[in-house]
């Protein structure tokens, strides 16, 4: 009697959906690499080359590394929480101002499927953008790699920190310019203030004890010591910190997609 | 055809009007438009300049704030060091670079996604249709690049005081750079807009063409810190002369003969003017 197939059985978690929604998430950049991967990487390596010929010569070491090999890696996680942050953000914004937004919130996807679906996508595109940043720069700067754990922590644990806040900007913003504002005034300073391209042992007391409420001292601070060794801080309390904000933002999304924030009517 | 309305004053002195008997109808002659359509280049110029600052947050606080951003964290960088660059003290050369880094980059942008958002949009119609002859039209894009490229120059000199609390040291020389820059870049924009097809392209020409060349121009470090060959080659860019020039006009002291820079630059917006004319006037990618 009857012929039509039966509906797929979907059990706790909806693996097929999830990965559906990780591979489009990943091939929406990947369609544009030059934008999204070639791009950061020929402007962070623009950042080593200009940093080094204008200060090489008046700064020679920072907390006893050579100023290159102490400044590539705080490059290379800039590029990374920057694009990890892009991907999400753009991603849902485009979404929502096209209306195509209900191509993911339509299908049967939870809201923490769907939280680590796109969450996952912006994470891959900072881990892509930091491996070729930093394949680009071995080829000037020759670094070597202190404790790999580490650099793997730091950089999976900062590119999703970012992209979770990715989409929390994503959800909330109604227009690209809302989008570019975060970008330009919060994301971009907390960028290139926290470390990146300073021990933050050279700012006033008052700002270095607010340096340690950043989270983003400590995603810098935790990937150059994996590769240098040297740290302005106890390496496992970065760890802690970031475990802890990441799990804060993935549960904050989690929620702003069950109530459907800005999202549904 | 609606006869335009009478003031409100008139309608309270003298009773109700009679109808439409205040002004003249509009007449329906074709205006004369001699040799240059004055109003037509003055309109296109301010549409496209009231365009961008609409977008003030995107085209003038962020390039001012990312100035900051930048002279913050190379003086953090170089903390106690102390570093002199072409005989300046390192914030005297820093900020003027920074100036003219803004001018360029945002020369280049005003055109470029100005004309690449028309074309994908359909609105390039505007433009192409109304009675601008081809010479208009790029003096037109250009004097609003470099009007542009001027108050973002200017927004971004103020945020660096703290960095460089010093009165210009050639004001006029430096409108006149900057000036020029923001020409000479805006064509360089207008050149870019028109060839490419999609974002991908305009982006890949700001990526990989633009921001690359005005760093390596001088805007960080003097020229003297590049090997030899490659200063040749820097030193025939007008890029170069550009912030060269604004930090004369800033800082008062140049590497290269402002003279010999406003030539440079001069010839160089000549040539890009002309290129500019060309494309518009044979239509390229915009008229089948």
């Amino acid at each position: 009697m009857t012929d039509y197939p039966a509906p797929r059985r979907i059990g706790a978690v909806n693996w097929l959906g999830l990965w559906t929604l990780y591979v489009k998430e990943v091939r929406r950049f990947m369609a544009v690499a030059t934008q999204t991967i070639a791009a950061p990487m020929v402007t962070t390596l623009l950042f080593l080359a200009v940093f080094s010929l204008a200060l090489g010569r008046a700064v020679e070491v920072v907390n006893g590394v050579p100023f290159a090999e102490f400044l590539a890696p705080g490059l290379v996680m800039m590029a990374m929480v920057q694009n990890a942050f892009a991907n999400t953000a753009s991603s849902l914004v485009i979404s929502k101002v096209q209306g195509n937004i209900v191509d993911i919130l339509m299908p049967p996807l939870s809201p923490a499927e769907l939280t680590i679906g796109i969450a996952l996508g912006g994470t891959t595109r900072g881990l892509i953008v930091g491996l070729a940043t930093l394949a680009g720069m071995w080829m000037f700067v020759p670094f070597g790699i202190h404790n790999v754990v580490f650099v793997l922590f730091h950089a999976f644990a900062a590119s999703l920190m970012l992209a979770l806040l990715g989409m929390i900007g994503g959800i909330w913003a109604e227009k690209f310019d809302h989008m570019a504002a975060v970008t330009n005034f919060v994301i971009t300073p907390f960028a290139f203030l926290s470390g990146t391209f300073y021990s933050i042992q050279r700012l006033p007391a008052f700002f270095q004890s607010l340096a340690h409420a950043n989270p983003f001292f400590y995603m810098i601070d935790g990937f150059r010591y994996g590769f240098t060794g040297v740290t302005d801080t106890a390496p496992m309390l970065g760890v802690a910190v970031m475990v802890t904000i990441d799990t804060l933002l993935a549960l904050i999304c989690w929620r702003l997609f069950v109530a459907g924030y800005k999202l549904k009517a | 055809m609606t006869p335009r309305r009478a003031p409100p004053e008139a309608v309270s002195q003298s009773g109700p009007p009679s109808g439409g008997n205040t002004t003249p109808a509009p007449s329906l002659r074709a205006r004369h438009i001699g040799w240059l359509n004055r109003i037509g280049l003055w309109t296109l110029f301010l549409r496209d300049l009231l365009r961008d600052l609409e977008i003030w947050k995107i085209t003038i606080a962020a390039p001012a704030l990312q100035a900051v951003l930048f002279a913050l964290i190379f003086e953090l960088a170089l903390g106690s060091a102390s570093l002199t660059m072409a005989g300046l003290d390192f914030s005297a050369f820093l900020v003027p670079g920074l100036v003219a880094f803004v001018v360029l980059e945002r020369g280049f942008e005003s055109t470029a996604y100005m004309i690449v958002y028309d074309k994908l949009e359909g609105m390039i119609t505007d433009v192409i249709g109304a009675p601008l002859t081809a010479a208009e039209m790029v003096t037109g894009f250009a004097l609003m690049a470099a009007v542009s490229a001027i108050m973002t120059g200017l927004a971004t000199w103020l945020a660096l005081l703290p960095f460089l609390a010093a009165v210009p040291a050639a004001p006029g020389l430096l409108l006149l750079f900057a000036f020029g820059g923001g020409l000479m870049m805006g064509l360089i924009g207008l050149v870019g807009g028109l060839w490419a097809d999609k974002w991908d392209h305009i982006s890949a020409v700001h990526s990989f063409v633009v921001v690359p060349v005005v760093y390596m121009s001088g805007v960080f470090f003097s020229l003297d810190r590049l090997p030899p060959e490659i200063r040749t080659v820097a030193q025939l860019n007008p890029v170069y002369y550009v912030i060269d020039g604004v930090r004369y006009g800033i800082s008062g002291s140049a590497e290269a003969d402002p003279q010999t820079g406003l030539a440079v630059i001069a010839a160089a917006v000549t040539a890009l003017w002309m290129l500019c004319w060309r494309l518009l006037e044979s239509g390229y990618k915009l008229k089948p």
